[in-house]
């Protein structure tokens, strides 16, 4: 019975090459994949009312164990995902006759769900770090999906980037696993507990600095985010939208799970780690808006977008605190709804008009409302706007930084992120303006299929509604603290 | 169960507008019906809350509350929109999008009258936002080039305010660890620590610049005069008191005894007041006249708020004269910015030398005009006098309790105060004798002015005689209407001390405002008919706009600061450098990268050099096949170059993953040996 763990995972590895028994896009295949992800989503709901024992899978030798669990971290994380995945293959199915090669594409697509959700389950540090490689060299034939010039050096980059920051997040771990006794997570009284590091806390911290600019690179931190805003605009736009919304996310599980629940909050509070953490996360926020204020391809203003609004949820983690803890995890869920949103409207325009720019973009309200319409909401959700996700996320960020004991830094993150908050206003609010108020030549009702417009709808409609009634979601969280 | 009226009535409107959009896209003509008959119930559900006054709603994260002033202001807000949304009907006749326009404002109402519900600082800042964008949309409406230009200074200016709001929120809700009005009023009669302090003041220039205080109020002279003529009596007459409200919060209940905050308020309040006032005599557009004129009527209001601080708990007098003020000015500019949309329903001109002359013959108009112009100059026997007086009492009893030199400090104010009061009669003049008095400069345009005799449906002439009539029934009757609405509102104010009625029509009362009407005439007949009349080539006086471009705050001050997208070559220098050092930054690694692969790790580009193994070993194999080609040969070379091209590139790739982690060891080592 405890392979049941494993079904959300199982499901789409198996899916992934069933797919090819299928002819070229027959409405078959097209149910098949959807009811799969269906079920796929249903079991990670299942998991989250059965409790499991740890489940091991195979020994391979002293310190490398796999094996897996279900936690309430786990759990948040695996429905969002899920769920993120049914809504972007729906829109996928139209979109991906723009690009070609469909079996492929959904091949890889699958697999990097199978491991995220792997990874969300992975219940030690090795088992967490096999599935981080693996969802990176899967998401890998996302971004090189074209196979033009650019989204080869596009896909060199992002391998580049995230193996580099993954060797140096190994670094880290073989230092954590040398010295931890167990490296399960579920020890929740972290590094402090043991004697044996009385001594030792300047490697350790290193090595947890190392971890963290490491796994960093997935979230986009600075400086290692270069490969954002390259992989991005390449990709096939329902891939960056998964990757800016859901596989960044990867970088966040695994520092979550080396720093809340290897090395203990303690461990770092008030270290020179942790002042560092947050003025690099803070350079990141304001260098991400900055740069994506000047920039005029969409895709990748909104690559640079992501890079900021992720920052703001490694802030938050780099508080150390329960509030910050909230905060970042409603951020996590934010951004993945709203990111998605934006970048699924972006591959509209591409697939539609093959618009990348957006000088282009001027009247485009007129031509397809309610995209333009989904759009708008999801941005004032990215801004902040009262009555959006977004909105519940930042106060309880920015709150919980003044609340913080960090000396200077409490009162220095709220404005970083306000000024942010601006930035993205201004690089996202002419669009919608431009789409509405402006005049443009082609004049006519040109909405996309309903089948691309659906998701942004189901999407927007969540963005509004867990933006009012946003305490069930906040108790779920703190369930998990 | 029935406190849950309170956040039906509040949603109510915004479900209905958003259920009209549908409607109207489909039957067009059953919308504006729907649109009247919900703000007429709205109306009717908040007079039914003051009557059953009070009523608490807690619901989702948000807390309502229904008492005396909150409930008052609830009314007045459905009123003013009742009526607007009655002028709505024949104004909005020829515009197209009629659908958006009815949806964006009943989502308005709903998140306007939330924010005068509310009762902690989150709910009003959720709906206060809300209100923002959705009337952004109003403001937008025409979609001509000055509307896209005013709708951006709004939007810039609401999102930024917004901004600085959030972080006074934040500051609050870390130190008091809550958001409740109560709550907060408690925790600051004790103790004000700097925390709070600075909550206070960036909460104040939040809420300010929508109220159109000094240093934020760019947007509304502009945004007033281009939106539809019903939305900006709406803007004006409600909007801006949203702002005024959360002002009245931060001063009742964080600084209700702090002085150095009043003197901040009181600097921005005046110079809020004589700027709105100069502006106002210098301008040739109707409705930017009326703007202009209500910035400056905030100004009195944030000056009496200011002197509720000041007299902190000795008497009433400011307080009632800033409550009294905010109502008398709500009505006022709806009935003047109604008169006003009906002047432009007919003409499509705001211009005064265009509009000049039209009011001629137009008596029901020309009185009710009026009636709006007496009340807003504070003339004796119109509401208007009651409140400018009752302020003006306020500082004067203040200037009793003080020593020389703060004494001299008060006197000026004084003075300021009465004469910001004579500019508004001198431009309140000059817009009533130019539109009905004189006659156009084009005498054929004149008479074309004068033949118009339906000007207006009988709907709007409703509206136009039920705004005005309320006007002198407050001015007359003081004893009756202020009395009530000030007994109501004292809670909300934090008013403990007895009322003060006072006697209105006695001398001394009357003489600030006698001083004020003979400022007013010399100002009108000395400045504005000499100066701003000026002769143009044909010999015909027109009313000129003479007020420097270079005071043009926006213009001369805050576009250099902001950097603007389209043209890169304007940015200014300080953004320019921001700019650079944040490309160096994300392109850092990159060129680290970079340079180390071009000059440090070069990889070395061999010749081509024959293999000596895999050639001689085709070799063989050809000379035993006797074929006489060396056919293997090139074969096993050719496989072999593959090869060594894949081992370099995995090579290149994963060197500097190595070189990176060997970094990494060699700065662990030297932090050991440290």
């Amino acid at each position: 019975m405890k392979i049941l763990i494993l079904l959300p995972v199982l499901l789409p590895l198996i899916l992934s090459f069933v797919i090819y028994l299928f002819k070229k896009s027959t409405k078959a295949k097209n149910i098949t994949i959807l009811s799969t992800l269906i079920a796929t989503f249903l079991t990670c709901l299942i998991n989250c009312f059965v409790s499991f024992n740890r489940f091991d899978i195979i020994q391979i030798f002293d310190y490398l164990l796999i094996s897996f669990n279900v936690d309430n971290l786990g759990r948040f994380f695996t429905v969002l995902i899920s769920f993120i995945w049914i809504i972007v293959f729906v829109y996928t199915f139209e979109y991906i006759k723009h690009e070609g090669h469909e079996n492929r594409f959904y091949t890889f697509m699958l697999l990097t769900l199978a491991m995220l959700i792997a990874l969300c389950y992975a219940y030690n540090l090795p088992t967490m770090y096999i599935c981080f490689e693996m969802v990176t060299l899967l998401s890998m034939p996302l971004v090189l999906h074209s196979f033009s010039k650019e989204s080869i050096n596009a896909a060199k980059k992002y391998l580049f980037y995230s193996i580099g920051g993954a060797f140096l997040a190994l670094f880290g771990l073989f230092y954590l696993i040398m010295y931890c006794p167990d490296t399960f997570f579920d020890s929740y009284g972290g590094l402090n507990c043991f004697k044996s590091f009385v001594g030792n806390q300047k490697i350790m911290n290193v090595a947890i600095f190392a971890c963290v600019v490491g796994f960093g690179t997935k979230a986009g931190m600075f400086p290692l985010q270069g490969w954002l805003p390259i992989a991005h605009p390449v990709a096939p736009s329902s891939a960056s939208s998964v990757l800016s919304g859901v596989i960044t996310k990867a970088g966040v599980i695994a520092i979550i799970r080396v720093i809340y629940y290897i090395v203990g909050p303690d461990f770092i509070l008030n270290t020179w780690v942790q002042y560092t953490w947050v003025v690099l996360a803070c350079i990141t926020i304001l260098l991400g808006s900055l740069l994506a204020y000047f920039e005029d391809n969409l895709k990748k203003r909104l690559a640079y977008s992501s890079i900021s609004q992720i920052s703001y949820i490694l802030v938050s983690l780099a508080l150390l605190s329960e509030y910050g803890f909230i905060g970042a995890l409603l951020q996590v869920a934010a951004h993945m709804l709203i990111k998605v949103c934006l970048f699924l409207f972006a591959g509209e325009l591409i697939y539609k008009f093959d618009i990348k720019n957006v000088s282009k973009l001027k009247g485009i309200g007129k031509v397809m409302p309610i995209s333009l319409w989904c759009f708008t909401i999801a941005s004032l959700g990215l801004i902040g706007i009262p009555f959006t996700i977004g909105f519940v996320s930042k106060w309880n960020i920015a709150v919980a930084s003044i609340n913080s004991n960090l000396t200077f830094f409490n009162y220095f993150i709220p404005i970083v992120l306000l000024i942010s908050a601006i930035l993205t206003a201004a690089y996202l609010l002419p669009i919608t303006f431009n789409g509405f108020f402006k005049e443009c030549e082609n004049k006519k009702y040109n909405e996309a299929s309903p089948i691309m417009y659906c998701p942004l709808i189901v999407l927007s409609v969540l963005i509004v509604l867990l933006g009012i009634i946003s305490s069930p979601l906040i108790d779920i969280i703190q369930k998990i603290v | 169960m029935t406190n849950n009226i309170l956040f039906f009535i509040i949603l109510f409107p915004i479900i209905i507008g958003i259920a009209n959009y549908f409607i109207g896209k489909k039957i067009s003509k059953i919308r504006d019906i729907i649109a009247i008959l919900c703000s007429i119930i709205v109306f009717l559900l908040t007079v039914i809350v003051l009557i059953i006054n009070p009523i608490e709603c807690k619901i989702l994260s948000f807390s309502f509350k229904a008492d005396g002033f909150r409930s008052i202001y609830a009314v007045i807000c459905s009123f003013m929109w009742m009526c607007a949304m009655l002028f709505s009907k024949e104004y909005m006749q020829h515009y197209d999008v009629k659908d958006r326009y009815y949806m964006f404002n009943l989502m308005t109402l709903g998140a306007t009258l939330g924010v005068f519900y509310s009762t902690d600082l989150w709910t009003t800042f959720m709906f206060f936002e809300m209100m923002s964008i959705a009337s952004f949309v109003l403001i937008v409406h025409d979609g001509k080039k000055e509307n896209i230009s005013a709708a951006t200074t709004y939007l810039v200016i609401t999102i930024i305010s917004g901004m600085v709001l959030l972080m006074g929120l934040f500051l609050i809700q870390s130190e008091v660890n809550s958001t409740d009005f109560e709550t907060i009023k408690e925790y600051c009669s004790t103790n004000i620590s700097s925390r709070i302090y600075a909550a206070g003041v960036l909460m104040l220039f939040g809420f300010g610049a929508k109220a159109g205080m000094f240093p934020l109020h760019i947007w509304l002279p502009k945004a007033h005069a281009v939106a539809p003529a019903p939305v900006s009596s709406l803007l004006s007459g409600i909007l801006t008191k949203t702002g005024v409200y959360g002002i009245i919060i931060v001063t009742t209940c964080i600084f209700s005894s702090v002085k150095s905050f009043a003197i901040i308020l009181l600097i921005f309040a005046i110079i809020t007041m004589l700027l709105g006032a100069i502006l106002a005599i210098f301008s040739v557009n109707l409705k930017r006249t009326l703007a202009c004129s209500s910035m400056s009527q905030i100004g009195f209001i944030l000056t009496g708020l200011a002197m509720l601080i000041f007299l902190n708990g000795e008497n009433s007098l400011a307080y009632e004269g800033s409550f009294l003020h905010m109502v008398n000015h709500s009505l006022i500019k709806l009935s003047l910015f109604t008169i006003a949309g009906v002047i432009f329903m007919n003409l499509h001109q705001l211009n005064l030398n265009d509009i000049r002359g039209y009011g001629r013959k137009k008596y029901l108009l020309m009185i009710c005009f009026a009636i709006g112009c007496l009340s807003i100059m504070g003339i004796p026997m119109f509401n208007g006098y009651i409140s400018k007086t009752l302020i003006h009492e306020a500082i004067v009893e203040y200037c009793m309790t003080l020593s020389s030199t703060s004494l001299i400090l008060f006197k000026i104010v004084e003075y300021l105060f009465l004469f910001a009061g004579g500019l508004t009669i001198a431009y309140m003049i000059k817009l009533f004798v130019c539109i009905f008095i004189e006659k156009n400069s084009n005498e054929k345009l004149q008479e074309k002015y004068d033949k118009q005799i339906k000007y207006m449906s009988k709907l709007t002439t409703f509206v136009v005689i039920i705004t005005t009539i309320v006007l002198p029934l407050i001015g007359i009757l003081p004893n009756v209407f202020a009395k009530y609405l000030i007994m109501n509102g004292q809670e909300f104010f934090h008013i403990d001390c007895h009322l003060h009625f006072i006697e209105y029509f006695s001398f001394a009362n009357l003489k600030g405002a006698l001083i004020s009407i003979c400022i007013g005439l010399i100002v009108y007949f000395a400045f504005i008919r000499l100066v701003l009349l000026r002769k143009k080539e044909n010999e015909v006086k027109e009313y000129v706009d003479i007020w420097p471009k270079a005071l043009d705050l926006q213009e001369s001050f805050y576009k250099p600061m902001v950097f603007s997208f389209k043209n890169k070559d304007e940015l200014n220098i300080f953004s320019q450098v921001i700019l650079f050092i944040f490309r160096v930054l994300s392109q850092l690694l990159d060129a680290i990268i970079y340079f180390f692969k071009r000059y440090v790790f070069r990889q070395y580009k061999y010749q081509f050099n024959p293999y000596p193994f895999s050639f001689n070993l085709g070799l063989a194999i050809d000379k035993r096949k006797n074929d006489g080609e060396a056919k293997y040969a090139y074969k096993l070379l050719n496989k072999q170059i593959i090869i060594k091209n894949v081992v370099d590139t995995l090579n290149s790739t994963f060197s500097f993953d190595f070189l990176m982690a060997c970094i990494g060891l060699v700065c662990i080592l030297i932090l050991m040996i440290v």
